[in-house]
């Protein structure tokens, strides 16, 4: 009993001991905190237009007016919707219908020129017109499938565009000579944009497919394939419209009516990794596999460059589609048509700095994409890199080989988006849901 | 000397009484029941996931920690079999079948799949490990198990009080220094990285809405700091003790609510129930058969089993060991958060905010130069987290060095263009560009190559509000 009671007592004390040494730990690091910097001064608060469902809190966001939390949120959300997606989703559907337009003509004269000059056209006005939905792979336009799974993914995108799924030429001319018809079931490295390109921008099948369709046969090909690329256009973009499937509707009251997205943290979310296209698709394979700087095994068909990864080397639109991609990316940041965009954002949490230094950043490359396209061509310069050292060098420098110089140009902005802006708004980042964290 | 010994031998005694005094059993039996079935629970969790696919199965290359070389992964048939065999012996153990050999299993199993890859470290992963570990020299299994019930022989009643003391030193120590963690300028003066995470949570209802206010964050950072460095203290408090029980449900509810941080919430809540009297158990049975907490049967006092010297040796290094394990950082120029020196095995848990990239630029023996992405070896997770750990882009410097001198391009020279934001500063090169990696070694010594941490403080971020258009 004496025993039990002095072990008790001794836990007591080992009990109180530990405790008062606690709080002399916590009054100790209430008096001795303060190292390493002091508080920063913030910039100051764009004044807010009056009373526009301002909550008047008077805290760090300024005094009242204007919109806060996540109702600036979705109202950034809505106007991306509005003003970026569902106009580049109605843009795309129309110039599908105009490239139908085009090879029904070319269709009736094969051999024509001036309609084949045609078809070539509306073919690079779809394409451009892609590659703007090609960054803002969100909703219905993702993957149903881990690991790039989207919500409301509903996989519209590969029957539009596989690259860079490299096409089966050989297996395509078959098709084209056994007049298969184009559908869903489909496979996606011989049909959509890439697979038109194919067929429009070759006068013949390559000799060493066994298949070898005439060129009225070919054409016919491409018909099937536009009409395909047309249906697919119309339901994406009917699943966005408003007055059909309202995906518009889903992403801008995500976190209220919405039942596909909980918060609109989670459609930013969403729309952040559609923005890594620019870092992953962009940078990495657009330019820095084509230059040769991508170390792809250090041996390319050139001496120093890769021009076998181009985008679209048969059309030479490889440069304007990264035009296009960067272009949207401003765009998504800016907003357009005096629509909010995710800068919008980092000025409502005092970090305008950083939407300032990404816009210049980005204005700096699509002044250098503009060089070099009214030049030679990205293609061309692509194919006149004659040294890799001296392209990673202009990469790192930004001064030298114009098309390297653009490599370091997206880095850069890219280094900046992925860095503290998304820091800044929490934002998702490629791949980021598998495991836990502590 | 009778007059020099004594005191010594008596204190020696009373310190032997102390530590084998007979405790009920009951608190730590239920312990290993809700440890085993948690740690089931998280395996079948991990696999149904599909996260051995993508944190596995997927990367072409992985991360091993320093003296670990030798854990390597296995086929996809083997990473199943694996957690498998994690998720049998954690549930063997739980209902107490093959006690022994079952704990054993789970810690060497569960240890193995942790060291696979550092990218995949967590601090709860390695409490864990550490509690199983404790386990394997415990006997929880002698009431309430299987073991127990078809050996008569093996049963009994209460356990020497130094095995409940063992597994509260081990809660104590974490909660001690994930507390004493976040006595940094960063968290206790900026809010970061709060400031960072908690505004994108203000849809939640009730308290969503005032996620976005900074000094909320302020608030939620000194109350965490508070909370972990005295929970303990008053969880050793008798008539402190439910207050604080409380307190902590509600902490780990929130952040269960605010991160996703898994099953860490749940461990951290049940492994202070080792702090509650040891006949818990029987007395909420009782409460739950009788309706009165008093009417606990009180288990007979068996003979007391006394701890053997070498154990009580063993058991004293342990705990030095764990003692002093996260203070190895003070050896290291700089702050950890930025060289990481440190971090691992410290219990430094959610304190920074770190986004960067990061590109190797390789110069072969023959002039050549070509950029690297570590994306040609990594996937997105492995990316994301190494790219905030200087041994980690070491490392794969190393493993890029050795592929491109076995293709013939070497000996190669690697750079490593990275930069890093921490806790929302701008981005700033944290390896020196011109420090060539393909020839600093790896370990445990001072890295020169790691640039100087940022000197500014974080940015403080406002309330999101914007005028809208």
């Amino acid at each position: 009993m004496l025993l039990t009671h002095l072990q008790s007592g001794l836990v007591q004390r080992g009990a109180k001991l530990f405790g008062s040494l606690l709080i002399y730990m916590v009054l100790a690091s209430c008096g001795g905190g303060g190292g390493g910097g002091g508080a920063v001064t913030p910039a100051p608060t764009p004044t807010p237009p009056p009373g526009n469902g301002g909550d008047g809190d008077g805290g760090d966001g300024g005094d009242g007016g204007g919109l806060t939390g996540d109702d600036a949120r979705r109202a950034v959300l809505r106007d991306i919707a509005e003003d970026i997606i569902l106009p580049a989703l109605q843009d795309f559907d129309t110039q599908a219908a105009t490239l139908q337009t085009a090879t029904e003509t070319l269709v009736a004269s094969p051999t024509d020129t001036a309609a084949l000059t045609a078809a070539r056209e509306a073919w690079e006005a779809a394409m451009s017109s892609w590659q703007r939905n090609e960054v803002l792979q969100v909703g219905p336009a993702g993957r149903s499938t881990n690991p790039d799974m989207v919500v409301g993914g509903q996989d519209f995108r590969d029957f539009v565009y596989s690259w860079p799924v490299t096409l089966d030429t050989c297996a395509l001319e078959s098709a084209a000579l056994n007049s298969a018809a184009v559908n869903g079931n489909t496979s996606i490295n011989i049909t959509g944009l890439g697979a038109i390109e194919h067929l429009l921008y070759t006068d013949v099948p390559p000799a060493a497919c066994a298949d070898q369709p005439s060129t009225a046969q070919r054409m016919e090909h491409v018909q099937r394939l536009a009409d395909r690329t047309g249906v697919v256009a119309t339901s994406l973009l009917n699943r966005w419209d408003p007055a059909m499937g309202d995906f518009v509707e889903q992403w801008s009251a995500a976190g209220d009516t919405s039942t596909l997205y909980a918060a609109p943290q989670e459609a930013l979310d969403a729309l952040s990794v559609a923005l890594f296209y620019v870092e992953r698709q962009a940078k990495d394979r657009k330019i820095a596999f084509t230059t040769g700087i991508g170390a792809t095994g250090l041996t390319c068909t050139n001496a120093s460059s890769c021009p076998e990864f181009l985008e679209s080397p048969l059309s030479s639109q490889s440069g304007a589609n990264i035009r296009t991609n960067v272009q949207v990316f401003r765009d998504l940041f800016t907003g357009v048509s005096d629509g909010m965009g995710i800068n919008d954002l980092l000025e409502g949490i005092d970090r305008g700095e950083l939407a300032t230094e990404l816009v210049e950043q980005l204005d700096l490359v699509l002044d250098s994409i503009n060089d070099i396209e009214s030049g030679a061509g990205f293609d061309e310069a692509v194919r006149n890199v004659a040294d890799r050292t001296d392209c990673v060098n202009a990469s790192g420098n930004n001064s030298g080989i114009p098309v390297c110089v653009l490599h370091g140009l997206i880095s850069d902005a890219m280094d900046t988006f992925r860095g503290p802006i998304v820091s800044a708004l929490g934002l998702a980042i490629p791949q980021s849901s598998a495991g836990d964290n502590d | 000397m009778h007059g020099i010994n004594l005191p010594i031998e008596d204190t020696n005694r009373r310190l032997q009484n102390w530590l084998t005094e007979p405790r009920d059993i009951s608190a730590i039996a239920i312990y290993r029941i809700l440890f085993g079935g948690l740690m089931c629970f998280g395996a079948l969790r991990f696999i149904l996931n599909g996260w051995i696919e993508r944190l596995y199965i997927e990367p072409s290359f992985h991360f091993s920690y320093w003296g670990f070389e030798w854990v390597q992964v296995p086929g996809p048939t083997g990473l199943y079999l694996l957690f498998g065999g994690i998720a049998v012996s954690a549930f063997m153990f739980a209902i107490g079948l093959f006690y022994r050999l079952s704990i054993i299993t789970f810690w060497l199993l569960f240890t193995y799949a942790e060291l696979m890859d550092v990218t995949n470290y967590l601090n709860h992963y390695y409490f864990t490990s550490l509690l199983a570990f404790i386990l394997c020299f415990l006997s929880p299994h002698r009431s309430w198990s299987v073991d127990a019930w078809l050996r008569p022989t093996l049963r009994g009643s209460t356990l020497p009080a130094w095995q409940t003391y063992w597994i509260r030193f081990q809660v104590g120590i974490l909660y001690f220094y994930v507390g004493w963690a976040k006595f940094e300028p960063d968290w206790l003066l900026h809010a970061q990285p709060l400031n960072i995470w908690l505004p994108p949570l203000s849809g939640l209802p009730v308290l969503g809405p005032f996620l976005e206010f900074p000094w909320v964050h302020l608030c939620f950072s000194w109350f965490a700091f508070l909370f972990d460095v005295t929970i303990i203290g008053f969880m050793l408090w008798r008539r402190a003790r439910p207050w604080a029980f409380a307190v902590i449900l509600v902490f780990h509810f929130f952040t269960h609510l605010f991160f996703n941080i898994g099953l860490f919430p749940v461990i951290m809540v049940f492994s202070v129930l080792i702090f509650f009297d040891a006949d818990w158990p029987r007395r909420l049975i009782a409460f739950v058969r009788r309706g009165t907490i008093r009417s606990s049967p009180r288990p007979p006092i068996q003979y007391r089993r006394p701890l053997s010297a070498g154990l009580a040796v063993f058991i004293a290094c342990y705990c030095c060991l764990q003692a002093l394990l996260p203070l190895r950082h003070w050896l290291y120029p700089g702050t950890v958060l930025w060289n990481e020196q440190g971090m691992r095995f410290s219990w430094r848990v959610m304190l920074r905010e770190k986004s960067g990239s990061l590109q190797y630029r390789l110069h072969t023996l023959g002039g050549e130069v070509a950029i690297i992405s570590p994306h040609r070896y990594l996937n997105e997770e492995q990316y994301r987290e190494m790219v905030g750990q200087p041994d980690l882009i070491l490392q794969l410097a190393h493993h890029i060095r050795d592929e491109y001198n076995a293709k013939g391009f070497g000996p190669v020279k690697i750079y490593a263009d990275a930069l890093l934001s921490l806790n929302g500063r701008p981005l700033q090169p944290m390896i020196d560009p011109l420090a060539d990696l393909a020839q600093i070694s790896g370990g445990l010594g001072k890295a020169d190559w790691i640039t100087a941490p940022p000197d500014s403080p974080p940015p403080k971020q406002t309330r999101l509000r914007i005028s809208a258009r």
